[in-house]
């Protein structure tokens, strides 16, 4: 008895709140007007690649795939009606491997019909394995290159192995470190491996004048040699010597 | 429990306006809408984008058909450009063809596809269809006029589309190119200057640009100036050539 | 090491969502696009110059694949430094050679007999006929192709032979059959030479550091002059098939390549 009571007092304090309650309706906070509402990037095949917007962080985040080898990106973006951003829709981001390697900082200001403005910032997130480097040399035992410049002709070449090289040549770059940390010029990539995601091959070749400016920068050093692959760099821990005659 | 109730409303609330407060159309990607008219049109001495900062790579001269204009290579993997002359010498014109592996265009959205008309009664004129070398140098101008106004229309089923390039014309290859590459200069036997020249030939290549339209396009020369018989003195990397591009959307290219 | 399909999902701040990556099997397609003048190189032509092919640093990967399995083929011949027209070069100046047109090499895989093609005499002597299913010819012997009696152009043209080739991108180990005829016909090509990117070729030339490099992972599948079904892999142009050459004059052309024959009729090509 006291149960069905119980249930009936209950049921009929549902009915009495949702009869009786007035319903307050209260309005959501209207949305931004000077919000970013998608970003996508469209110069690809097949599907574009969406990027998530954040508001509470003001916000964009893109992954790109390093497979897909992009190295520039034209971003569409939509605003609310009436609102425009800067820079506009379809403005080229270009030179990836630079953002990638110096960083660059990307904003888009939308503007609302009322004027009032925000300010996102665009995060771009490469997806792609480690990068490694396999030593050359030891703590104790360093490897040592020789290259004669009295020849006609001769040449260094740098066999790195490891994981996470690109395919493509044009994705990577290597480059000497010298012992106060300044990168020299790049080296020449070896196209006898492309495609090897396991293998890099760097050739400094003295033939011909004017000399490579790797060749010109050089001097008998320890140096560490350095590899940017896509989004990724990696340093080997020892160093090499190098020896110019 | 009240602000649990709020955060639902407000997203119900959001979902539902959502449909009303339509987003405004994306303003229009990539070009400035200068496209060409419908017509024919000739590039002179077309040189290096001077504006290039890798110093190390090729001097690929990427060209939008569509707009009448270089691209610049930093470009490359977006729809702007149709056309890249690439690779040694600029010997290979590749369509900007985002899916196809080698191409300079690959992982962009291009969509262009090319193909070279090849008509051997034609070609006998100043050609040996056997052994694929030009019968003497330099070939007749005229030839070039009349094998270019000869292509009219689009034959895709003779001369299919392909997402690799143009090139050189049987060097090293069972392909047809657009230019016959002397090697040991044996068209001008005795005369080292002749040697590795590459001399246009009255060839029609065909294009379907990354936004669809088709136009014909001819080399004319590879060499600075446009020379009738050039040799090895003169400069290569300054291309020549003449297209026309039609605007409707059809196959016709019978344009003046 | 391959990307992993990785999935995001959408916060509720978060707008617009993160779509799942699609994992793509690439074809390993080396592309070389490199070409940057080297040095003082002179105007106004083209040139593969012939020092410069001479002198050359050939660099080969690891000859062992990390994943690659060793192989027990019993059934493939190797040719190793099937020399071809060394007196002969495409440039001036070059001790002991003459600039000239390269000879045409023709080769016979049953036997291994070869035959050079010197004079015009040779030509009408000895090339229509199913005595040869390659030929080593153009430039430094670079151009390899098939024996076909209906291909202008090739030596065989106008001869008997029914021979055909298509590029597979693969290793030569792992090519187990020939296609259908359908593929020859639609995909056949004549020969290959310089690979300019395009991927019809079986080396790549570099301008940057003047390597001849024969692309890795790629075979052909061949029909030979008779029509029998075989594989071909082509190895190398140099003297000695070596991992480095140093020497400024390093010997070249010496073809090496590895090849198997079907000599039953099928389409079974399998080695290992």
């Amino acid at each position: 008895m006291q149960l069905y009571l119980r249930q009936f007092a209950a049921a009929l304090f549902i009915l009495a709140f949702a009869a009786c309650t007035k319903t307050e309706t209260i309005d959501p906070a209207p949305e931004a007007q000077n919000r970013i509402i998608t970003y996508s990037i469209v110069n690809v095949q097949g599907d574009p690649i969406s990027g998530a917007v954040n508001d509470r962080d003001s916000s964009i985040t893109i992954y790109i795939p390093f497979y897909r080898q992009l190295v520039v990106l034209e971003p569409e973006i939509t605003v609310p009606e009436g609102a425009t951003v800067t820079p506009v829709s379809g403005t080229l981001i270009e030179d990836l491997l630079d953002v990638f390697r110096n960083g660059r900082d990307i904003k888009y200001t939308v503007t609302a019909k009322d004027g009032s403005k925000r300010t996102y910032t665009l995060r771009i997130v490469v997806q792609q394995p480690d990068l490694v480097l396999d030593e050359l040399s030891t703590a104790t035992d360093i490897a040592e290159f020789t290259i004669d410049t009295r020849l006609a002709y001769d040449a260094i070449h740098i066999k790195l192995t490891g994981s996470g090289f690109m395919e493509e040549n044009e994705l990577m770059k290597m480059v000497l470190v010298d012992e106060t940390g300044r990168e020299l010029s790049p080296i020449g990539l070896s196209t006898t491996n492309v495609g090897n995601i396991h293998l890099i091959i760097g050739s400094i070749t003295k033939f011909t004048d004017p000399q490579e400016p790797v060749l010109q920068e050089l001097k008998t050093g320890l140096y560490k040699i350095k590899v940017y692959s896509y989004g990724k760099n990696a340093t080997t821990k020892f160093p090499v010597k190098i020896n110019k005659l | 429990m009240y602000r649990k109730l709020l955060w639902c409303l407000l997203l119900t609330a959001a979902a539902a306006c959502s449909k009303d407060d339509a987003p405004a159309k994306p303003e229009e990607p990539g070009g400035d809408g200068n496209t060409v008219k419908t017509g024919v049109y000739r590039v002179v001495n077309l040189a290096a984008d001077t504006t290039a900062t890798s110093g190390g790579n090729a001097v690929s001269l990427y060209y939008s058909l569509e707009e009448n204009k270089v691209i610049p290579e930093s470009q490359r993997q977006t729809g702007n450009w149709d056309i890249v002359f690439y690779g040694i010498y600029n010997s290979s014109v590749y369509p900007n063809n985002g899916a196809a592996l080698g191409s300079p265009g690959y992982g962009g959205p291009g969509r262009a596809v090319i193909s070279v008309v090849v008509n051997r009664k034609f070609d006998a004129q100043y050609y040996d269809t056997l052994q694929y070398k030009p019968l003497q140098l330099p070939i007749d101008r005229n030839l070039f006029a009349t094998a270019f106004e000869s292509v009219k229309t689009v034959e895709e089923d003779k001369f299919p589309f392909i997402t690799r390039d143009i090139g050189l014309d049987h060097f090293q290859s069972g392909f047809d190119g657009w230019g016959h590459y002397d090697f040991y200069g044996l068209l001008f036997p005795g005369d080292p200057k002749k040697s590795h020249v590459v001399y246009t030939m009255p060839r029609v290549m065909v294009i379907k640009t990354h936004k669809g339209h088709y136009a014909k396009l001819m080399m004319e020369n590879i060499y600075k100036d446009n020379p009738a018989n050039p040799t090895r003195d003169n400069k290569p990397g300054f291309i020549t050539f003449r297209y026309a591009i039609q605007m409707d959307g059809s196959k016709n290219l019978d344009i003046q | 090491m391959k990307p992993s399909v990785i999935e995001f999902t959408a916060h509720e701040e978060q707008r617009g969502s993160i779509q799942p990556l699609k994992r793509q099997i690439e074809r390993i397609k080396p592309g070389v696009k490199e070409y940057k003048a080297f040095g003082n190189e002179q105007r106004g032509s083209i040139k593969f110059p012939g020092i410069l092919w001479v002198l050359l640093i050939f660099f080969t990967a690891c000859s062992k694949d990390k994943d690659a399995a060793p192989t027990t083929d019993t059934f493939s011949t190797t040719v190793k430094d099937l020399e071809g027209d060394t007196g002969a070069s495409m440039g001036d100046g070059v001790d002991g050679r003459e600039k000239r047109p390269f000879h045409s090499l023709l080769y016979q895989f049953s036997t291994g007999r070869t035959r050079f093609i010197k004079t015009k005499d040779d030509s009408l002597q000895y090339l229509k006929n199913t005595d040869w299913d390659i030929a080593f010819t153009r430039e430094y012997n670079s151009y390899v192709v098939i024996n076909n009696g209906t291909i202008a152009g090739t030596p065989g043209f106008g001869g008997p032979g029914t021979g055909r080739m298509i590029i597979m991108e693969k290793p030569y180990d792992q090519v187990n059959e020939a296609p259908a005829d359908e593929s020859f016909t639609t995909n056949g090509v004549p020969g290959v030479g310089w690979d300019n990117g395009n991927g019809y070729g079986w080396y790549f030339y570099s301008l940057n550091n003047h390597i001849c490099v024969p692309v890795k992972n790629r075979t052909f599948i061949l029909k030979t002059a008779t029509g029998k079904f075989a594989k071909l892999a082509l190895l190398n142009i140099y003297k000695g098939n070596p991992p480095v050459v140093t020497d400024l004059f390093w010997p070249a052309p010496y073809l090496s390549f590895k090849f198997f024959v079907q000599e039953d009729g099928s389409r079974n090509l399998k080695t290992n």
